[in-house]
């Protein structure tokens, strides 16, 4: 059986902790720069123009309808047969990189749900009331859709957290890649219980902030 | 009322996981190779010094062309390789350096190519991939000549120390010894062993136990799980690796290999000894400037000291000690 849980993790906890500032890392950058770039399809989405629509529609699907091993693996091995500039990134951009891609998909509807949520008769009222569509947007619209987005985008940085898992298929330091390192000292299921309560513990807490954000933004309603 | 007897009963078995391990502290040391005592020793150099003495074989590259020349253009050779196979390839716990025997190789290509090393460690199926799609030069991870590697990919001359590996074996629970005489034993309806993907020995156990269950895993570590948790009766390694991890699970499993001398037959395949280096189909250039430098190598007796070196940093026994 080798040794038990707490022996492992007083020997190793280092290791496991650089696993998960790794992990919190990798689910930053993800959601940060998947949220710029969600923004920007969100609006390709809601745009009247078909073309425009479609190219959004079609990103969207195809983003959500892989699973994020398989477009890693796209992404590292075919990505710079088709784009040869891009052999300069390293194996870690392009995790990151697939990362940012996936997130960006989920942030767009998560984003698009949050502006389309928002009841029409709103944007009626104000264009009645003679304010421009982008004055409506900005100061009737958005504000009211900024309450159903940010609780969204805080549970995609948890669901972030536990998808970044995958990076360590490529080695990358997280979590999940602390495996990998202690088997080579052969320690085999210790681990992944130790990686399994992290995990937990780490995103039970934020859930809880996330409750306290909903709370705090419902306090309004 | 069931489910939540189920639940408990595995919350208890967790809990029982963990006071095992604890009370076990007095009389087993934990399984740190560090601390523990190895009854094989190594008194040759260390593995940093072996790795700051390589030297560089001589080969003539007038001639480079293909990928070859692009590599001595860049200055940079990329090899990738999965690092969890130690002591072939494993990542060093304290550094997160990846090291090992086949990266000593590594480097002593690179020293006498005249170019800097840069490692790209991934998973074990996918450093294939990555050869042949370009993100690598070359695989280096512990591989075996193979008929339908060698159809897909160009590689080179065998590499092995003294008379180490060659032999390949499964590892089994030490309760179930007296079930297994022979290879033929294994070779039954309804007997589930594990291979790592695209192995050798997924080939041995396809080819040799046609009537046993094979299951497929990424890594050896998930074999050992499975073996552990009774998934699966047998998990096929080769001979050094199955010896190692027997010795680190306090009498556990046991490998057939040293119990009973079981092994796969390997006269059915004529295929060169030792572990070979991948590159990309037609990179004869390249392979052959390869070949070169592990003859000159394996001339120099060189690779049994990457070996025992790596061995004794990655804290395992070599599997050519009896």
């Amino acid at each position: 059986m080798g040794p038990g849980l707490i022996e492992v993790w007083m020997l190793y906890y280092p290791i496991f902790l650089k696993g998960l500032v790794g992990t919190l890392k990798y689910a930053a950058i993800a959601v940060f720069f998947g949220t710029l770039l969600g923004c920007f399809i969100a609006i390709l989405h809601l745009s009247k123009n078909k073309i425009i629509n479609a190219i959004a529609v079609v990103y969207v699907n195809v983003l959500r309808g892989t699973p994020l091993l398989v477009q890693m693996y796209i992404a590292y091995f075919f990505l710079p047969m088709a784009f040869p500039v891009m052999n300069a990134l390293s194996k870690e951009q392009y995790v990151i990189l697939s990362l940012i891609l996936n997130s960006s998909a989920y942030v767009s509807e998560i984003i698009r749900g949050g502006i389309t949520s928002v009841d029409k008769g709103q944007t009626e009222a104000a264009r009645s009331l003679g304010m421009s569509s982008k004055n409506c947007m900005m100061q009737i619209i958005m504000p009211q859709a900024v309450k159903n987005i940010l609780p969204s985008l805080a549970n995609e940085y948890i669901a972030m957290i536990k998808e970044t898992s995958l990076a360590g298929t490529f080695m990358c330091y997280e979590l999940m890649y602390t495996r990998t390192l202690l088997a080579n000292k052969f320690l085999m299921w210790q681990p992944l219980f130790i990686i399994a309560g992290i995990y937990l513990v780490v995103t039970l807490v934020l859930s809880f902030f996330v409750k306290l954000l909903e709370k705090r933004l419902a306090a309004s309603d | 009322m069931k489910k939540l007897l189920t639940v408990l009963f595995v919350v208890c078995m967790m809990l029982n996981l963990v006071a095992c391990g604890s009370n076990e502290k007095e009389n087993t040391e934990p399984v740190n190779p560090d601390t523990q005592e190895n009854a094989w020793v190594w008194d040759g150099p260390k593995y940093d010094e072996v790795k700051e003495t390589l030297g560089a074989a001589t080969i003539d590259l007038t001639a480079a062309d293909g990928k070859l020349a692009s590599i001595l253009e860049k200055g940079v050779l990329v090899v990738a390789t999965s690092p969890d196979y130690p002591p072939s390839e494993y990542v060093d716990v304290n550094t997160g350096d990846i090291k090992g025997s086949d990266m000593l190789l590594a480097q002593y290509i690179a020293n006498s190519l005249g170019v800097t090393l840069q490692i790209e460690a991934m998973d074990f199926s996918a450093v294939l991939t990555a050869v042949s799609t370009d993100k690598a030069d070359l695989g280096i991870s512990g591989f075996g000549y193979k008929e339908d590697r060698a159809e897909q990919y160009e590689l080179s001359h065998g590499y092995q120390s003294g008379t180490a590996a060659s032999h390949h074996t499964l590892m089994i629970k030490k309760e179930d010894l007296d079930k297994f005489n022979s290879l033929e034993d294994f070779n039954v309806e309804g007997l589930k062993i594990d291979a790592q993907a695209n192995s050798l020995q997924h080939m041995y156990v396809e080819d040799q136990l046609t009537n046993a269950t094979l299951t497929l895993v990424s890594s050896i570590d998930q074999e050992i799980l499975e073996l552990q948790s009774g998934k699966v009766d047998a998990v096929a390694m080769d001979a050094t690796t199955a010896k190692n991890y027997a010795e680190q699970s306090n009498g556990m499993f046991v490998s057939v290999w040293e119990e009973k001398g079981i092994e796969f037959d390997l006269t059915m395949y004529d295929q060169t000894a030792g572990n070979v280096v991948a590159a990309k189909k037609g990179e004869v250039s390249l392979i052959n400037a390869v070949n070169e430098i592990i003859d000159q190598m394996m001339e120099a007796g060189l690779y049994s000291t990457m070996y025992y070196a790596a061995c004794d940093d990655a804290g395992v026994a070599p599997g050519d000690d009896e």
